[in-house]
């Protein structure tokens, strides 16, 4: 709570409510992830938001796709690069290779204290807190897990 | 081993047969569908995509036949599982809430719904056009009395088919057709692909689309299993905010996609309309899992609270 004490201010201290500023929760991100990112890349206004692809237009798109990635790659290639708002199938697809279950080799709720991929189970605090860190905890940072639309009772039901 | 789909009428099967085409195409597995008559005293036979009679004991067989990889059957009844047995099949099923199934119904074949695939229709549109919305709904669950029949009559709980609520897959379409797919073991599971993996993918997705469209190109087929990419971006493809050009929940009467709202049939059912569909369809809605105990009624009950877990 000491070493983790100015990551919990910044969160504190956040201009909230910021009108071209998407709030999102990471326990609801990681519960949806598919339809949160698209949310949040509908909210950035990125989402190609066109028809069906004939085979001729997805052929484009992913020739330029492949082009774009290998830019980045290689400096030299950099005037490859043509920037284009992101199509469903592109976003939902890297959201899945990046899936919970393949990081961690895991199914979300099974745990590996070891792993950088832990656990991935809201509300888990319950199963490590005494009722002496919850005491610290809201003499250190009064308010706060209300104030970021959380609660200490219905902590469950909120996702 | 053969892969199915079985459906109802009204439970979003217009939506997952679009889907599963463009997915079964591109990963190059052939779909064939497989057609129930509506009305049960027509039910001798079933019927094939080409309109062709097919005996329900020659199922198993002709889809043999056809090199089927994938069956969709879009109107699911019991026989259908029955003469499956000689064959290894992996399918899933999806059911609805059938009191939302006779309003959606009601507004689909009073406005929406095409006559040419279903005959008996066109009769029974111009009665629901000649009366009020509340005798309509009386003569909805008539008409609409096989699908739920067929609901009711479900093998539920065979080890091979996955049960699905519509109501569940159309709130969180990518995670539920992700669990389809991998509950029929028709998901690739690998690894992130190199730049060169994914070009080889690519063109195959796109050699099997065209041997599917070109008779003669039919030689380039290889079938693959399904990428999390390919799925989840026919999913997109088909999200209902497109299909319907509104955002769920805002409707629009005329349209086949029309609401996209559980529960809504609250809004239509008088207290006649319960008692009517109590007494036709007995403990139905508590069978398929939508209600605890058929003591439901136009009053949504009180969600059961939970007791949050106190620290330790």
């Amino acid at each position: 709570m000491d070493f983790s004490a100015q990551e919990l201010r910044d969160l504190e201290e956040w201009p909230y409510g910021h009108p071209d500023i998407l709030e999102v929760k990471m326990e609801a991100l990681t519960a949806r992830p598919y339809e949160g990112f698209v949310r949040i890349f509908e909210f950035l206004g990125l989402l190609d938001e066109g028809e069906s692809y004939s085979a001729r237009r997805r052929v484009q798109l992913f020739v330029r796709e492949m082009l774009n990635r290998v830019s980045f790659r290689y400096r030299w290639l950099r005037w490859l690069r043509r920037p284009m708002s992101v199509s469903g199938e592109l976003l939902l697809g890297r959201v899945w290779d990046h899936r919970f279950e393949k990081k961690a080799r895991r199914r979300k709720g099974e745990e590996d204290p070891r792993s950088h991929y832990r656990k991935g189970q809201p509300g888990d605090w319950r199963n490590h807190f005494t009722e002496e860190h919850v005491a610290a905890f809201k003499e250190k940072f009064p308010g706060l897990v209300e104030k970021l639309g959380y609660s200490w009772e219905a902590e469950l039901h909120t996702v | 081993m053969l892969y199915c789909y079985f459906g109802h009428h009204k439970c979003a099967s217009t939506w997952i047969r679009s889907i599963l085409r463009e997915v079964t195409w591109a990963a190059g597995l052939t779909l064939e569908e497989v057609f129930c008559p509506y009305l049960p005293e027509k039910r001798t036979a079933l019927i094939t995509a080409s309109q062709q009679r097919l005996p329900f004991e020659e199922l198993a067989t002709y889809l043999q036949q056809q090199n089927a990889v994938f069956a969709s059957f879009p109107i699911a009844v019991s026989e259908l599982v029955e003469n499956l047995q000689t064959i290894p099949f992996r399918g899933f099923h999806v059911v609805r809430d059938p009191r939302d199934l006779i309003v959606s119904a009601y507004f689909s074949h009073r406005y929406s719904h095409p006559i040419e695939p279903l005959p008996e229709l066109e009769p029974h549109r111009k009665r629901l056009a000649a009366v009020s919305k509340e005798d309509g709904l009386f003569l909805e669950m008539e008409f609409s009395a096989p699908v739920l029949q067929d609901m009711g009559s479900w093998p539920y709980g065979h080890p091979d088919i996955l049960e699905v609520k519509m109501e569940a897959l159309t709130a969180r379409p990518y995670e539920g057709f992700v669990r389809i797919f991998e509950f029929l073991g028709l998901l690739d599971e690998g690894e992130s692909y190199s730049a060169r993996r994914r070009v080889q993918l690519f063109v195959r997705e796109m050699l099997n689309r065209v041997s599917f469209r070109y008779r003669w190109l039919r030689w380039l087929r290889r079938p693959m299993s399904v990428s999390g990419e390919l799925l989840l971006g026919r999913v997109w493809d088909h999200r209902f905010e497109k299909k319907a050009r509104r955002r769920k929940g805002e409707e629009d009467p005329r349209s086949h996609y029309r609401k996209g709202q559980p529960g809504d049939w609250r809004n239509h059912f008088t207290e006649e309309h319960v008692a009517a569909f109590k007494e036709k369809f007995g403990d139905l809605v508590v069978r398929l899992g939508y209600e605890p105990d058929n003591d439901w009624g136009l009053t949504p009950r009180e969600p059961v609270a939970q007791i949050p877990t106190a620290p330790r």
